[in-house]
């Protein structure tokens, strides 16, 4: 578990990829700093949109007006900034909201999308859970925050047990964090491991370690609110089979998961 | 259910001029009362988590039992044109 995440080759072309800075917005940054600039810029475009969303739901075209305006400046910037730095991808899947697509309340009987019946200030829900934390920018319960301190960055692990952690506390960080989580089980223990936004240290070599060792894929993150952050990926399948497993789950970051197999079609 | 609502979107595929043939070879998921199609992705040198995002189907096509709507996604050209 402590072997390097990357080659020497691979060492040699990130350093250099690091080496180069880019101006943004008057500033020198690094491609690793311009990285972690997007993940920001897709978290807040993720909630200035619910917002507005929110807003317009309960009819409050101002206010919903005011928050797509921000909404469509981040993604300005965004845009911006993905097309200033090599290497940096549009993610536009791990952008769209929970609300993206769903038809007005009054032109569809519902339109699977949350009423909104008393003011946003006046909510009363448990903390920690994905979804308040996505939406609505709650804090992290306290065993959440524990996890998260024990969990920094990249690649980071930490064993614990069964009973102190689930995949919903996963989608809670995801949610906080906007970078993928990972959940392995062997008997009573539970090993997490922290990615990013788009990936976890988690290789076919080293999922086959891990399954030697006794661990099944118990499930991992996509950040994002979108169903479609749910569809399993070619590589979550090929990481099925090192498990001799049938299913594993994908969360997103309001708490919705999905339960994929190694032969779905 | 899975056949059903694919035959709604062979129908939806036919009345907006998508191909048939392109749609035989999505992949098709039902998630969370959404049925969608998605182009598989592929890349070279993918290597299980490490490639997780870059390896992600795209949504061709968005069937919402629910409200029995049928939404496009910015894949659909791409993938079904």
């Amino acid at each position: 578990m402590t072997e390097p995440r990357y080659s020497e080759e691979e060492l040699k072309q990130l350093n250099k990829q690091n080496a180069k800075t880019y101006e943004i917005d008057g500033k020198r940054v690094t491609g690793y700093e311009a990285a972690q600039m997007q993940r920001r810029l897709e978290r807040e475009y993720r909630k200035a949109q619910t917002q507005s969303d929110i807003f317009r739901e309960s009819g409050n075209d101002i206010k919903a007006k005011d928050y797509k305006s921000k909404a469509t400046a981040i993604k300005t910037t965004y845009d911006d900034l993905t097309d200033k730095v090599s290497g940096l991808y549009n993610s536009s899947e791990r952008m769209r909201t929970y609300f993206a697509g769903a038809k007005p309340l009054t032109n569809g009987g519902g339109g699977g999308i949350m009423r909104i019946s008393s003011p946003i200030s006046s909510r009363k829900h448990p903390t920690g859970t994905p979804e308040g934390i996505e939406l609505f920018g709650d804090k992290l319960n306290s065993r959440q925050t524990l996890l998260l301190d024990n969990l920094p960055k990249y690649d980071s692990k930490i064993i614990v047990s069964k009973r102190k952690v689930s995949m919903r506390d996963l989608s809670a960080l995801t949610a906080r964090e906007n970078v993928e989580f990972a959940m392995f089980t062997k008997g009573n223990e539970r090993l997490i491991i922290r990615g990013d936004a788009g990936s976890v240290n988690i290789d076919i070599r080293k999922a086959k370690e891990l399954a030697e060792k006794g661990y099944k894929w118990s499930g991992h993150t996509h950040p994002g609110s979108a169903k479609a952050v749910l569809l399993p990926s070619c590589e979550d399948r090929e990481i099925l089979k090192c498990f001799n497993q049938k299913n594993s789950v994908t969360y997103n970051s309001i708490g919705k998961h999905y339960v994929f197999g190694e032969d779905e079609k | 259910m899975k056949e059903i609502y694919f035959e709604k979107l062979k129908e939806y595929c036919l009345n907006n001029g998508l191909s048939l043939e392109k749609l035989d070879k999505q992949e098709r998921y039902l998630i969370d009362g959404s049925f969608m199609t998605a182009n598989p992705i592929k890349i070279p040198n993918s290597d299980g988590l490490k490639t997780d995002l870059a390896t992600q189907p795209k949504p061709t096509l968005i069937y919402d039992v629910e409200t029995d709507t049928i939404s496009e996604t910015e894949y659909t050209d791409l993938y079904l044109r």
